[in-house]
């Protein structure tokens, strides 16, 4: 939780936030059936929809005025006036960190899952947040937040704007190999940077290990055991089920 | 007679699995996994069932219940390892415990405090155990003479107390939290006239979102988050010999553990508050209570032994609620209930109709999880101790894996994925900011039962609110929601002051 002065110049804001919420709630609320006819059932006020979202609505948006009447009256308004005219673009280390799990999370959830092998999505993902985190080496942090950037910004290009679908069609397994060569890269660039950085060696290895391993036990766990349909079975996954139905 | 009976179903319940060899492994194992993670700083029993639940999903209900109260009996328990260790509180729930557990281990006597952990620990998960046996019955009972009013107040009183008593800040800010779970419970088709609210047209949104991504990401993602942001200093566990199982010294607490458990099924069994209070006020009830209580805080043994009791017990508390009334009484109880849902099993007055023998499984499970935690804690300590090396930058982003194939697995879609961290990032907006968690989460579940019940109630009534005055429980419920609302308004908080000193001025003068 932030300090008690940060938290009062988040209450003013939030304050604004809850009580436009609250009322677009309450309009939202307005727009459904109250006590006329829909879909040939009568109503009457107290059996419609929008009875408890007209509640909800009215009550977030007192609370919402409340708080926002609190953080006026403790502060929180003049510290939020201040800070915007002393703000200057910084990064901290908090924030790097904070922007290096969200662009992890996003990237992961948003772009490889849905269209990545989920094998080499799931490797991907390991290999670049367990090094970074792992190293505490803000510099590696910086390098590697671009790479996976990159990575994911390039993914999102193809998928989304076709193009995988026809170098798939051309070449079987295309944007598996690009997303195994990403995979690789990152692992590269990790050990380059574990020479620098003190114990950066062991810390690769155990990064290296546990982004093959975990997907390795998770993948066929989830595919041949929990019988759970992976959101792309690419050709890693495919390789597996035909090992699996072979030794089966 | 009745009572007769349910005892006898829970010994044979309780026979059946200690006969049952992969039974006894199953509740053997997910007691350690649970353990571990509650060791493990930056997870949670919550989490713990959050993520076995998605495993849980081929399994028949009662081997899932079987691994998920394990896990979460095991987790609840093992916090106090970093708390006695290294000074860091695994879980929530055990940062009373490292106030003297801590200054215990640095005295030498880690072994010590880790056998009274583990005893107090056992006999308070039993003793809420033996809760549940004897009061949900009772319960299901007379929540069967409940009305859609007594619901529609019930939920209601869920959120407004879990809002109350949970929030870290301003107490509206708990409230707030509450009305946006309810809110996210609103969306999708209404159950009444299956009319589309807040869908914006998405075909994914109409069925209502799926109870169990929210719950992951709202526990699971700001956990991450909050452990990835800071740098890990790793820190030296205190060594210790063997864990002694100390039951001289229990024996001569005896005071301290009734009170304390009592005081954890209490906490329990209010909605939505969780092990962690339950902790702090039997901490605090301790103190008081103590001849010596300047020994709080430099490792006094009757501290350790009053916050495991009753951080414990609130197991057995938590489910009272859940298995009588479909309320969950604890974060984790919320994500049990998620499961229970998952297996197609309702909890609440029903249950003991639809599934006769259901209350008296959870209690015997209980008790072999009480006696597996005490048998693992007592083996394996030394080699649950090694967790503490782990740092969080090598295991969250493998939580994060774990989350997202278990957000998807539930039902093989995508947009659960999404969901999960739409939700877990607005968890970890609100977490910073001061706002509790459990409240939304509580508001989440509780939502489709208040927004059925509030127009039922109405419906039967022709919209008069009468009835909420004129039914006892109701008009219990409404009291109780109102001066827990009331009370927290300055105004009533000044009169309430000025009254006390006009008494006790009155007092003084009296007596002089």
């Amino acid at each position: 939780m932030m300090e008690q002065e940060h938290l009062r110049r988040a209450d003013f804001v939030m304050g604004i936030g809850f009580v436009l919420f609250g009322l677009w709630i309450v309009l939202q609320a307005s727009d459904m059936p109250k006590a006329a006819d829909y879909g040939d059932v009568s109503n009457v006020w107290y059996v419609s929809p929008a009875l408890l979202p007209f509640i909800i609505g009215g009550c977030v948006t007192v609370l919402g005025a409340v708080l926002l009447v609190q953080a006026v009256i403790s502060g929180g308004a003049r510290d939020v006036t201040a800070a915007l005219k002393r703000f200057r673009f910084r990064i901290t280390e908090r924030g790097l960190r904070f922007g290096t799990i969200v662009t992890a999370l996003t990237g992961y959830v948003y772009v490889l899952v849905p269209h990545v092998d989920f094998f080499l999505a799931t490797v991907l993902f390991l290999a670049f947040a367990i090094q970074a985190f792992s190293f505490e080496d803000e510099r590696y942090l910086r390098t590697s937040l671009v790479m996976f950037s990159i990575v994911c910004a390039l993914f999102a290009g193809l998928f989304f704007g076709g193009s995988a679908a026809v170098l798939n069609a051309a070449f079987a397994y295309t944007t598996d190999v690009i997303a195994l060569t990403a995979a690789v890269i990152v692992l590269l660039l990790g050990r380059r940077a574990a020479g620098r950085i003190a114990h950066g060696v062991r810390t690769f290895r155990v990064a290296a290990v546990l982004a093959v391993v975990v997907p390795l036990v998770v993948t066929p766990l989830f595919r041949f055991v929990l019988l759970v349909r992976l959101p792309n079975e690419g050709g890693i996954v495919d390789l597996m089920g035909l090992i699996y139905f072979r030794l089966r | 007679m009745a009572a007769l009976r349910s005892l006898q179903t829970f010994g044979l319940s309780f026979l059946g699995l200690i006969t049952d060899p992969a039974s006894l492994l199953l509740v053997f194992g997910a007691v350690v996994i649970g353990i571990v993670f509650g060791a493990t700083p930056g997870l949670t029993a919550t989490l713990g069932v959050a993520l076995l639940t998605t495993l849980t999903y081929g399994m028949d209900h009662g081997t899932a219940l079987e691994a998920l109260l394990a896990i979460y009996v095991g987790g609840v328990y093992g916090g106090s390892y970093a708390s006695i260790l290294i000074n860091i509180p695994g879980t929530p729930a055990a940062a009373a415990t490292a106030l003297d557990g801590y200054p215990l281990a640095k005295r030498g006597e880690g072994g010590r405090a880790l056998g009274l952990t583990t005893t107090a620990s056992a006999i308070g998960t039993i003793i809420g155990m033996m809760f549940v046996v004897a009061l949900s019955p009772l319960i299901s009972e007379l929540a069967l003479q409940f009305t859609s009013f007594e619901f529609f107040l019930l939920a209601l009183f869920g959120i407004i107390v879990s809002g109350t008593l949970t929030s870290p800040d301003k107490v509206y800010k708990g409230w707030i939290a509450g009305f946006l779970g309810l809110f996210l419970a609103m969306i999708g088709r209404d159950s009444l006239q299956s009319y589309p609210r807040f869908t914006f047209g998405f075909s994914e949104l109409a069925g209502g979102l799926n109870v169990l991504p929210v719950l992951i990401g709202a526990f699971g993602i700001p956990q991450i988050i909050s452990a990835l942001q800071t740098r890990f200093i790793p820190q030296r566990a205190t060594k210790f010999n063997r864990i002694l199982p100390e039951l001289g010294m229990i024996v001569r607490n005896i005071r301290h553990i009734i009170r304390s458990a009592l005081i954890g099924v209490g906490i329990g069994a209010v909605p939505g508050i969780g092990e962690d209070i339950a902790g702090w006020v039997s901490y605090g009830a301790a103190k008081n209570s103590s001849d010596h209580p300047e020994r709080f805080g430099n490792g006094a043994y009757e501290a350790v032994i009053a916050t495991e009791t009753a951080n414990n017990a609130c197991i057995g508390g938590a489910m009272i609620p859940l298995l009588s009334l479909g309320v969950p009484g604890s974060p984790p109880a919320a994500m049990l209930l998620g499961a229970l849902m998952l297996h197609g099993i309702a909890p609440g007055p029903m249950l003991r109709i639809d599934h006769p023998g259901f209350i008296e499984e959870v209690s015997a499970i209980l008790l072999l999880a009480s006696i597996a935690m005490w048998v693992a804690g007592m083996l394996l300590a030394k080699q649950v101790v090694r967790v503490l090396r782990v740092t969080p930058a090598v295991f969250m982003p493998i939580v994060a894996v774990l989350s997202v194939i278990g957000s998807y697995a539930l039902g093989g879609n995508l947009f659960n994925l999404y969901l999960m961290v739409v939700i877990g990032m607005l968890a970890y907006i609100l977490t910073e900011t001061g706002y509790p968690i459990a409240p939304l989460v509580i508001g989440v579940i509780l939502g489709p039962m208040a927004d059925q019940n509030l127009r039922r109630a109405l419906m039967v009534s022709s919209g008069s609110l009468a009835p909420v005055f004129t039914r006892p429980v109701s008009l219990i419920l409404f009291s109780v929601i109102m001066i827990t609302v009331i009370g927290q308004f300055p105004c009533y908080k000044n009169a309430l002051k000025a009254l006390r000193a006009r008494i006790v001025r009155r007092r003084s003068r009296s007596s002089v």
